[in-house]
């Protein structure tokens, strides 16, 4: 009896203890953990020495005196015009011409690499491809966007300023060799290595291949990664007479002997997502750096530890992805490394450098969190700018589905309410999908209206969606981008989509008419419904059943006369998810647009996302004769709607975020997440567009056929621009709303029920839904 | 004659069975019980009694701030059209379930009790009765989705008679499908304590109504059903609980808005919290209490006045 006692006290003092343990703050704890941390990698700007607009960047290293190297070629000349620019410290550069580069040029070649082989000689890969026959043979090869460009010689030279040029016979260079690899040849990496042997990466072939440097025959063939760009790829990297390079699986790096061919290591890539676009380069004692977009890091050979030195959120290559091209990345003398970056939207170029400053503060002052449901490079490209414009502070940027990622956004609605009803939560909220108007019913979200009356005035931010994003006369969000639904065709063509009413009457006269390009059944059900959103809406608040029904109907007869199966079933498989928990798709994405190339009597339809999305349709409306794009409705689809918490003590700090994300250096970047509302970095979308001018975009489809275009012209952006600037209705499809809808859709076309049984389940839904 | 007799043997039973109450004893005694209480009475604070007595302050109050509105928020959620569906919903589903699941778990209880007593292959069958429980509700809905879709397994067996069965989940055929799911799931954990008050009844009690002449049947209503009372009210509570814990299952076969005819004041709780309508969702919740402690209170005081 005793020792029961003393067991019952002894378990209720475990009990309580346990749960006194368990409950007790730990912050005491964290406050005597943190440290001063002082000390990190920087990246610093350094200017470029020469005028963009007339040379482009050809080539760099860092030379015997340890200094930058460039090279670049003028644009302008037809006689090749080579310079070589070298850092003597600070900004200072010495500029000097490269008469050998120019002569093995000449007039009828172009540089394909220019690099410092570990020889520590200069060399030079030439393709013959500016002859006036090669010229006239990519002419006549425009109409046919199918063909490949004809093969040309191309030859690799070797430089010293004491020895002179000379060049290396490569068997595969020459048009004979190429043909070998087959009908098309190309150059991605090229490396020479101490005892001078060649490593080339060409062809249709993913190995990197070591070529003799006497003979110019090939001695081994590298299994390697896959090249995934057109762009020289910076994933191989010859280091003293060994070859490292990224393994097929994106997860390690390969070591090899070139001069056994044998594979001698392997390093396992960790802390790194796969890696396709990056750079590699090393300091001679088996240790590698890698530049991805996560910043860089550090791979010892044999060694299993790998180190981060530079966040990749801190500097430029986070947009490696996204809008900048890496031309390369080598290191310094001093622990320090460079990198050189091109925008492909604006053709600027950015060297950055990259060196140890003791000073640094590792320890930010601030945290800033910033949440949304979605994951968006616009926000991601905005707190990269905001750290490096406050160091002081660190960005604390969270999403709950990455791009394209299936989910159930509810889930995390749920954590998220949790957070603000206890007056926490992130300070800035990207409001995609969350539900706004009960935040701003409960007072979650802070007024901005002030804020949005300075945007306006000083001209930043448009005036028509400013204010078509008002709730009751206030302002509670701010979005990033817009998307503009646009029709295009002609003017009958595009007349009859306008309203479902337009769309029965079209197919009562034509029962077999085409309306709009292929799509499947749901996705046209769910077009209508997008259309005519605002028509649904009955004056006591719910929805029209019986235009409901019509939608399903018609949608059903638009798909009969155009069916697509493989459109049916991509839908099915994939599609569905996307649009119902996902923001990137609108219900105007998807729908077959290269029949307009043949057929003048349907109307195209496209989300304008960016000028990317622009080139198909322009294509279109250049080639076919009376047609134009208009606006639906006067719609826009808001996208990364920027909001701040009510109790977040760093209102000010939060207003300075979407400040960035509204500055012209996020704005003006295409990520195709919708068209800026920075009023002047909108009307500089013409000119970016022209600007990107040599970007050409290729459609396959699955019977064969191409449709290759560029970047539309200045003047048919601009017409674009002035229709964003007219939008005056957002598009909000509330995300119960649209999981109704395309339930409902699901229900009908499954088969078994009448499309007003359909619409039935829909309203009573959306009843229940509004009654709440 | 015979009657008297059992009524006699029940009241002994009976009066076995109840808790004779103790002398107090003074001092220590009284005290020591509390002390070994205390840390689970402490936990049951923190973790419900006053999250609950916040949850019944904010019933009187604005969503979000502290403003004191008396008892609108109730007005507001009794006249909500949405509140009105899922209460009748869930008393609907109360009503149908409960004696149901009583009344089937019973007969299997008495049926595996009477058949198998305590062999190998009885405890083969309980177990399989059990296993519902240990079947994730995830995978159990999916099986279910694919037993009562619109292309399934159901609708393709009837398909081989040239019948077209109906789309079950977003007709009201739904609600039969919720409880379906329902008593599958709980009947084998119900059978089990059917069983355990069962096996209490004492055999001595059977074999004395033998011989007086009584029946299977009449052994079963005199003997069987008095004494399984206590257990009776026992389960049916354990059940009423369980039976608020359907939200689960019926949130994955429909979503957040499921055919009106499964939609249950969970589905609506759930979908405030989404809006963050709290004074709606924390009036709703103390009316919801106060209705289950009125059940609670009332059954209990069938079950002191039957015993009486």
């Amino acid at each position: 009896m005793k020792m029961s006692k003393i067991l019952s006290f002894l378990l209720a003092g475990t009990l309580t203890a346990g749960m006194l343990a368990g409950c007790a703050g730990k912050g005491e704890e964290k406050e005597t953990e943190k440290k001063e941390a002082k000390g990190s990698y920087v990246e610093e700007d350094m200017e470029i020495p020469w005028e963009e607009d007339s040379e482009a960047y050809l080539g760099s290293f860092l030379n015997d005196e340890n200094q930058i190297e460039i090279y670049t070629a003028n644009t302008e000349s037809v006689q090749a015009q080579v310079f070589s620019y070298r850092n003597t410290g600070g900004d200072q550069w010495e500029r000097q011409e490269e008469t050998w580069a120019e002569e093995v040029l000449g007039t009828d070649s172009s540089s394909r690499h220019l690099i410092r082989g570990q020889d520590k000689k200069i060399y030079l890969l030439t393709s013959e491809d500016r002859t006036e026959e090669y010229q006239q043979a990519l002419e006549a090869l425009e109409d046919d966007p199918e063909a490949l460009p004809p093969l040309t010689p191309m030859h690799l030279y070797c430089y010293t300023p004491e020895d002179g040029t000379s060049e290396i016979p490569i068997e595969s260079l020459t048009v004979e060799g190429q043909q070998k690899e087959g009908d098309f040849f190309y150059t991605y990496y090229l490396g020479v290595t101490k005892s001078g042997d060649v490593a080339l990466t060409a062809g249709l072939d993913n190995g990197v291949r070591i070529y003799d440097r006497e003979t110019g025959k090939e001695k081994y063939s590298l299994d390697a990664h896959e090249i995934v760009s057109s762009q020289e790829d910076g994933m191989s990297l010859a280091d003293g007479d060994n070859l490292v390079t990224l393994g097929a699986n994106g997860k390690e790096l390969l070591l090899y002997d070139t001069k056994s061919g044998e594979q001698t290591g392997v390093i396992e890539l960790k802390g790194q997502d796969s890696v396709r676009i990056g750079r590699l380069c090393s300091t001679g004692d088996g240790t590698y750096y890698l530049l991805s977009n996560q910043g860089i890091t550090v791979y010892r050979e044999n060694g299993n530890i790998s180190e981060q030195i530079f966040d990749g959120n801190k500097g430029r290559m986070v947009e490696i992805d996204t809008k900048l091209t890496l031309f390369n990345f080598f290191a310094g003398a001093d622990d320090d490394f460079y990198g050189i970056y091109w925008d492909y939207n604006t053709g600027e170029i950015y060297l950055c450098h990259y060196y140890y400053n003791g000073a640094v503060n590792t320890e930010t002052e601030e945290e800033l969190t910033v949440y949304g449901l979605y994951e968006s490079k616009t926000i991601e490209d905005g707190v990269r700018a905001f750290e490096k414009a406050h160091p002081e502070v660190s960005v604390d940027y969270q999403y709950a589905l990455k791009e394209e990622e299936e989910g159930n956004p509810e889930d995390y609605i749920d954590t998220l309410n949790t957070q603000l009803l206890n007056k926490e939560g992130a300070d800035v909220l990207i409001l995609d999908d969350l539900p706004v108007d009960s935040y701003i019913e409960k007072g979650i979200l802070e007024d901005l209206s002030d804020y949005r009356d300075k945007l306006v005035s000083d001209g930043t931010v448009l005036e028509n969606v400013a204010e078509a994003m008002k709730t009751d006369g206030k302002t509670y969000q701010i979005p990033a981008n817009v998307t503009l639904p646009v029709f295009y065709g002609t003017e009958d063509a595009v007349n009859r989509l306008e309203s479902l009413e337009s769309v029965e009457s079209y197919l009562e006269e034509h029962p077999d008419g085409k309306v709009v390009g292929a799509a499947a059944k749901e996705q046209l059900a769910y077009l209508l419904f997008a259309v005519n959103y605002t028509q649904l809406w009955q004056e006591d608040g719910s929805i029209s059943q019986e235009k409901i029904a019509r939608i399903l109907d018609t949608a059903e007869k638009l798909y009969e006369n155009n069916p697509s199966e493989d459109l049916e079933e991509a839908w099915n498989q994939y599609y569905r998810q996307l649009y119902s928990s996902g923001n990137t798709v609108t219900p105007f994405d998807g729908v077959g647009m290269d029949e307009l190339y043949t057929q003048n009597d349907i109307a195209g339809v496209n989300a304008v996302t960016g000028i990317s999305s622009l080139g198909m349709m322009c294509d279109i409306v250049k080639q076919q004769e009376g047609m134009a794009v208009q606006d639906v409705n006067g719609y826009f689809i808001p996208k990364n709607s920027m909001g701040i918490n009510a109790s977040s003590e760093k209102k000010d700090l939060a207003q300075e975020f979407i400040s960035t994300v509204l500055g012209s250096e996020v704005q003006e970047s295409d990520y195709g997440e919708g068209m800026p509302v920075r009023t002047e970095s909108l009307e500089k979308q013409g000119e970016l567009s022209e600007q990107a001018d040599g970007i050409t975009q290729a459609v396959s489809y699955a019977d064969g056929t191409v449709h290759s275009f560029g970047n539309p012209s200045a003047q048919e952006v601009d017409s674009i621009v002035e229709l964003v600037k007219k939008a005056d209705t957002p598009l909000i499809l509330d995300l119960n709303v649209r999981k109704a809808f395309l339930d409902c859709t699901q229900q009908y076309f499954g088969g078994g029920v009448s499309a007003e049984e359909a619409a039935k389940s829909m309203g009573e839904k959306m009843d229940l839904y509004l009654s709440e | 004659m015979q009657k008297k007799q059992l009524r006699v043997w029940e009241k002994k039973w009976i009066s076995i069975c109840q808790n004779k109450k103790k002398p107090e004893k003074k001092g220590r005694g009284r005290f020591l019980p509390w002390l070994l209480l205390s840390p689970s009475l402490f936990g049951i604070s923190i973790f419900v009694l006053f999250p609950f007595a916040d949850v019944v302050r904010r019933s009187f109050q604005k969503a979000v701030g502290n403003g004191f509105v008396g008892l609108s928020n109730y007005v507001q959620v009794v006249e909500n059209q949405a509140f009105q569906l899922a209460a009748k919903n869930t008393c609907r589903f109360l009503a149908v379930c409960l004696p149901l699941l009583l009344g089937i778990s019973l007969f299997f209880a008495v049926f595996l009790t009477e058949t198998f007593g305590e062999s190998k292959r009885g405890g083969i069958l309980k177990a399989g009765f059990l296993l519902p429980m240990a079947v994730p509700a995830a995978s159990v809905v999916i099986f279910w989705k694919l037993m009562f879709d619109r292309e399934g397994i159901l609708n393709q067996v009837l398909g081989f008679f040239g019948i077209r069965g109906p789309d079950y989940m977003n007709t009201s055929c739904a609600f039969g499908v919720l409880v379906a799911v329902y008593l599958w799931k709980n009947i084998g954990y119900d059978m089990i304590l059917w069983m355990a008050g069962l096996l209490a009844v004492p055999e001595s009690l059977y074999e004395a109504a033998r011989i007086d002449g009584a029946g299977r049947r009449q052994c079963f209503w005199y003997i069987t059903c008095p004494l399984l009372v206590p257990t009776g009210f026992l389960i049916g509570i354990l059940s009423l609980v369980n039976a608020f814990k359907v939200f689960r299952e019926a949130w994955q076969i429909g979503g957040n808005y499921p055919h009106d005819s499964i939609y249950l004041l969970q589905n609506l709780f759930n979908n405030w919290f989404l809006k963050l309508d709290m004074q709606k969702m924390t009036a709703a919740a103390v009316m919801l209490a106060l209705v289950l402690a009125l059940i609670l209170l009332f059954s209990q005081k069938i079950e002191q006045k039957w015993r009486q």
